[in-house]
């Protein structure tokens, strides 16, 4: 979120989120549904909802990083219609992960389906409840903390945590028992432990696929740990990490190493302060006020001896080495030999803006590590190779790929596949897709029928829907620019009042065609003239039509750009 | 904000898309009609006169991006060019279609341009030639066969443009044009009649390649590139300049004989219908498939503008060596049996509009796909191109089909050079001096200490330049000089029908209002009363939905009325731009607190 813009609250048009009436058969039977409503055709937005008898059950509720596609928006948030609809059943948040693409969204849906207690690993909620603060929404849910395997009665859901890893903060999977089989969710599928699932053979499995396409070995913690120790002993120059704000198992490393090698720790970086100090709050971090040192400061330190962290937020990692790059910062500047750390996800990153940041930081002499993100982040995502050895050993009757885009989820079932499964023991989801699952774990179907998925984002302070008109006019602005040509038209003698202004911006350099200007406003002089000649009454949206039909193709003949041209006729 | 992304596009795909696809296609008939008149008549007087006897090198475009590559030596009255490509648009020139090489140097010298070479067919070598060649007097250009027929159909999308001066030469010919002897040399790369040029000069040679890789097996060169370079053996080589564009990766790139072997298993193995996207610049390749399907009795249907057109390049060239029966026309596939059928189509960056993105989308016209259809996409991603390609991977998948992607199996690799293949052909070449091109700055960088590694030039024979850098081989080529002055260096783009340098403001409002949309509000005084005509007016697009937000348009009214009131109220003098300023000022802040958006306001005052 950019903070500089002067937030007073979020508005949330929930009448455009609920205005639809959507007809879905009630459930019954005592049939399990479950309905993914976000994740499952994107990187990002995770969320999976879980109903039985009187109860759902919502698993996460993550962002997805803006794109090409949503021009100018912050997040897209999951469509959380369904829930709205059956506000009343929603007995509880379970957040997996505190990676944005879980929580992310937390703090913008929880409201709107009346505040149900989120459960969740210490540091996961505490950095969630930093987001409220940070957005100045109000938080009215209770949290509780999972830090140890655990069973919970959530609604009629009986919940078993598991998999509660001490390495990774962050992760926790679950288990909910039903009378006839076991559904087993889980974002961290290099982890999680099988031996501590209830024994059944009836089995769903609901699982993550975010490294399926990463082929071969997947790191380990002591290579990861080995990688961020021989860069930070290195004593060229200042190390800066341009990543990893959203890893805490990282920064805490890292503060680690700093120690180990007697370094002093700058921390520029909003959400890595906050994910530290998230961390000191829960114990995970002791006291590193002696290595800690404020950036002011800089310059009695000798270079080599300082690491900083200056990562921006997540899917914008970079945004603070621009700041740095453009020396906007005034206590430090880049300077040759100094250590610049970043990783990319193929996915999530748009690498020719990776490019652009490397090129400039090797202008300023630094020594560039750019990591693929599987290369050096440890992940809690499994790749290829171990997610087929998690199945193997799993053996689920059921599978439902989640968090991936529809490509990852297919090949993520070719892995099911391998091991046997067959084909209508698989689900792939959209979003949206109500599945529904036997009591008896005989079956699961596809009902064919759809929650609302249409996508929903938050742009600027409001949550809504997103329309359709307002993103292709942000397309066309932002390739061809605006054209306004602003007539008077004088009622009393029904005649033009004065030469169309014109106004653009974005579109042409103006200074190269005054010509074009010229001619502009003679052709709208002529095509209003003559329209004000053939009717003696002033229909302004027939004049707005002929004069936006002549202006948009006389622009395109001689300029071969098309922006968005307006007339604007006001009458005088 | 966010990433605002225009797709950037793959080297040949995107320039033929644009050529061929754009909605304003008919404009290309007319002749650009806006020269940019920014900027002063003469721009090169600062650069101090070639000294006689030294060598100058500019490189014109190419060294800060993939693309736009142009390079020129120049040495007493002579000036040769080595290439004259285009770069495509990307995030940070939103809407403009290409950007070229910035040529004012030449269009001051035109009188020593002896002549163009081109290395070789790819539009970032061509695509600038029909808008360049006017520039600087049209001076003859000297290429391989098959580089020239691609030269010869791009010119043709030009048909208001004088005709090019072409001379067709071969591998091993050479040419003396005023005071340099210019020699040709074969280079791999994925296009046919690739070359590299040596220039003789007193000094020694200077080598500029072009694009290259090698053909190896598993790390060992083939016989054929040994005999290529050996020609290098009896040289004294002063200057070498060689593409950087994936340096940054390690070893040895895939071998062709592994991606061929992978894609002949595919041809020969899928039970369905097959259907291959690739670059179409990889002309080679499509060579290859051509033939194989060939091989096992299938049928080829080539889809894709830009695909045809180097296919009837490489039939003029009489590469081509396939029955005529061999490729079958798209209408006629419902024909064959779908295990027959081989379709070749462009679009593997996820273009909407192009062959594969049209399949992915459910409306192309002929192919519809079916969990019966295996497509293999025989090409790598594009940088910045990650989120499209993902979209048009799932909107395949989603119809069913099995898809072959390049990241799980080796079914592509790329025409440029990885570390260890450059160092073997910097050993072969042995320069005394090297020059990094082709490539970002990183790339460039990374380069350069590839050649320091791998034979030790000392760290003051090479120069990372950029793009107008100028450099000169001094004292009889024992030094190369970097000049403190450079050559013009603005960005020369292709928007619409203007050609021109490219206004930052008109950039910076295209990448503002593209994601944060426009305010205009039109205000109407009353010259006689000196007081607000009317209620503004309000013209608001991108910003947001305002059907639902009159309550703040009230607000922006209410908030106008004050400001113009108070203004006309206290300042007789009528200082329209402090006014403008402030009402963007109120208006701007408005918006933002009640929104959190930041539209760019537009007021636009009237008096009448």
């Amino acid at each position: 979120m950019n903070k500089n813009k002067n937030y007073k609250g979020f508005k949330t048009n929930s009448e455009l989120i609920s205005r639809k009436e959507s007809y879905i058969t009630p459930l019954k039977d005592d049939n399990i549904r479950i309905i993914n409503l976000g994740g499952t055709e994107e990187c990002g937005k995770n969320m999976t909802a879980i109903e039985w008898r009187d109860s759902i059950l919502v698993i996460n509720a993550g962002v997805q990083f803006s794109s090409s596609a949503t021009p100018g928006v912050d997040y897209v948030i999951p469509n959380i219609k369904y829930l709205e609809d059956n506000i009343s059943k929603v007995k509880g948040l379970i957040v997996t992960s505190s990676n944005l693409e879980y929580s992310g969204s937390v703090p913008f849906v929880l409201n709107m389906i009346n505040s149900p207690r989120v459960y969740g690993r210490l540091y996961t909620n505490t950095l969630i409840n930093k987001r409220f603060e940070e957005l100045r929404i109000e938080n009215k849910s209770e949290f509780v903390p999972i830090e140890e395997e655990m069973s919970i009665k959530i609604g009629d859901f009986d919940v078993k945590f598991i998999s509660i890893n001490k390495m990774l903060a962050d992760t926790l999977s679950l288990e909910i028992s039903t009378p006839n089989g076991t559904i087993v969710y889980t974002s961290d599928t290099k982890n999680l432990d099988t031996n501590s699932l209830t024994s059944s053979n009836n089995k769903l499995f609901i699982a993550e696929s975010m490294n399926i396409e990463n082929v071969g070995s997947e790191i380990s913690y002591k290579s990861v740990e080995d990688k961020l120790s021989k860069i930070i002993i290195s004593d060229t120059g200042t190390i800066l990490f341009a990543t990893f704000a959203n890893n805490i198992y990282h920064l805490l490393k890292i503060v680690e190493l700093c120690r180990k090698a007697n370094k002093k720790l700058i921390i520029t970086s909003n959400s890595c302060k906050s994910a530290l100090e998230s961390a000191q709050e829960i114990g995970l971090l002791g006291d590193i006020k002696d290595i800690v040192i404020d950036i002011k400061d800089y310059k009695n330190f000798k270079r080599n001896q300082v690491v900083m962290l200056i990562s921006g937020s997540e899917g914008r990692e970079f945004d603070n080495l621009y700041k740095i790059l453009q020396n906007s910062n005034d206590y430090y500047k880049i300077t040759d030999g100094d250590h610049v750390v970043m990783a990319t996800h193929p996915i999530i990153h748009n690498q020719r803006t990776a490019q652009t940041t490397k090129d400039e930081l090797s202008r300023l002499g630094a020594i560039i590590h750019h990591f693929k993100y599987s290369d050096i982040l440890y992940s809690p995502s499994a790749g290829h190779d171990e997610l087929g050895t998690l199945h193997a050993k799993l053996m689920p009757k059921f599978f439902i790929p989640v968090s991936g885009c529809h490509y990852m989820l297919r090949v993520h079932s070719d892995i099911e596949r391998k091991i046997g499964a067959p084909e209508n023991h698989i689900v792939i989801p959209d979003n949206g897709m109500i599945i529904e699952l036997r009591p008896d774990f005989s079956r699961i179907t596809n009902t064919r029928e759809k929650s609302e998925s249409e996508i929903v984002v938050v742009d600027g302070n409001k949550i809504g829907k997103l329309h359709n008109v307002v993103i292709k006019d942000r397309e066309t602005l932002g390739a061809q620019g605006i054209f306004f040509a602003i007539i008077l038209i004088d009622m009393k003698n029904h005649k033009l009042k004065k030469a169309p202004d014109i106004a653009t911006r974005g579109f042409v350099f103006l200074n190269d065609s005054q010509d074009l200007i010229t001619n502009v406003k003679t052709i709208i002089t002529e095509t209003a003239n003559s329209y004000l000649n053939k009717n003696r009454h002033i229909e302004i949206d027939d004049l707005k039509a002929d004069l936006q039909g002549v202006l948009q193709k006389y622009l395109l003949q001689k300029t071969a750009k098309d922006p968005v041209a307006i007339p604007l006729i006001i009458k005088v | 904000m966010n990433n605002k992304k225009i797709i950037t596009a793959p080297r040949a795909e995107q320039a033929n898309k644009m050529i061929n696809h754009k909605p304003r296609k008919d404009k290309k008939m007319v002749q650009p009609v806006f020269e940019s008149k920014m900027g002063n008549p003469d721009e090169t007087s600062h650069i101090p006169p070639l000294k006689d006897g030294d060598i100058r090198i500019i490189h014109l475009g190419g060294l800060e991006e993939i693309g736009r590559n142009m390079s020129l030596v120049e040495y007493k009255d002579t000036i040769i060019i080595i290439d004259c490509g285009i770069q495509f648009s990307e995030q940070s020139t939103p809407g403009i279609d290409f950007i070229l090489p910035n040529t004012k140097y030449l269009e001051e010298r035109k009188h020593k341009i002896k002549g163009m070479f081109i290395t070789h067919g790819h539009l970032d070598h061509i695509g600038a030639i029909p808008y360049i060649m006017p520039r600087i007097g049209n001076p003859n250009i000297y290429a391989r066969n098959f580089t020239q027929l691609m030269i010869r159909k791009r010119h043709e999308e030009f048909p208001y443009l004088e005709p090019l001066k072409i001379n067709i030469i071969e591998k091993g010919g050479s040419v003396t044009m005023g005071d340099l002897k210019v020699n040709f040399f074969g280079v791999s790369h994925a296009i046919p009649d690739s070359m590299g040029i040596i220039v003789e000069t007193p000094y020694g040679d200077i080598v500029h390649t072009g694009d290259l890789r090698l053909d190896h097996i598993d790390g060992i060169p083939s016989e054929r590139e040994i005999k290529q370079y050996s020609i290098f053996d009896n040289r004294k080589v002063l200057l070498l300049m060689t593409d950087s564009t994936n340096c940054e990766n390690p070893g040895f790139s895939i071998s062709d004989s592994v991606v061929y072997n992978n894609i002949e298993n595919a041809i020969r193995d899928t039970p369905g219908r097959l259907i291959i996207s690739t670059f179409s610049s990889q002309v080679e390749r499509m060579l290859f498939m051509l033939k194989i399907a060939e091989k096992y009795g299938k049928k080829v249907v080539v889809e894709g503008r830009s695909m045809k057109t180097n296919v009837e390049v490489a039939r003029l060239a009489e590469l081509l060596d396939v029955k005529p029966d061999t490729m079958i026309p798209i209408e006629s596939i419902e024909s064959y049996p779908p295990n027959k059928l081989i379709l070749l189509v462009t679009g593997a960056q996820g273009e909407d509009f192009a062959a594969l993105g049209r399949i992915g989308l459910k409306n192309h016209k002929y192919i519809k796909l079916s969990r019966f259809d295996t497509i293999l996409m025989s090409s790598s991603i594009v940088p910045g191109n990650e989120r499209p390609v993902q979209k048009l991977k799932d909107n395949l998948s989603r119809q069913g089909a099995h898809l072959i992607h390049y990241r799980t199996s080796d079914i592509h690799s790329s025409g440029h050079a990885n570390a260890d293949e450059l160092a073997w052909i910097h050993k072969k070449i042995n320069p005394k001096f090297f020059i990094p091109v082709h490539g970002y700055h990183y790339l460039l960088t990374v380069h350069s200490q590839i050649a320091q590694n791998t034979l030790g030039i000392p760290k003051e024979n090479v120069v990372v330049p950029d793009n107008g850098t100028v450099m000169e081989i001094r004292e009889n080529g024992t030094k190369l000089v970097t000049l403190s002055e450079s050559a013009p260096r603005e960005l020369l783009v292709v928007d619409g029908t203007t050609v021109g340098k490219v206004s930052d403001v008109i950039l910076k409002d295209r990448q503002n209002i593209g994601d944060e949309g426009v305010f205009a509000v039109i205000i109407i005084i009353d010259g006689a009363s000196n007081r607000l005509k009317k209620s503004p007016d309000i013209s608001s697009r991108g910003f947001i939905y305002l059907k639902e937000s009159q309550e703040l348009l009230m607000d922006v009214r209410e908030n106008i009325k004050n400001t113009v009131n108070n203004y006309l109220d206290n300042n007789k003098s009528n200082n329209i731009d402090s006014l403008r300023n402030e009402v963007k000022h109120n208006v701007s802040n408005l918006l933002l607190d009640a929104t959190g958006k930041k539209p760019l306001v537009i007021p636009i005052i009237i008096t009448i």
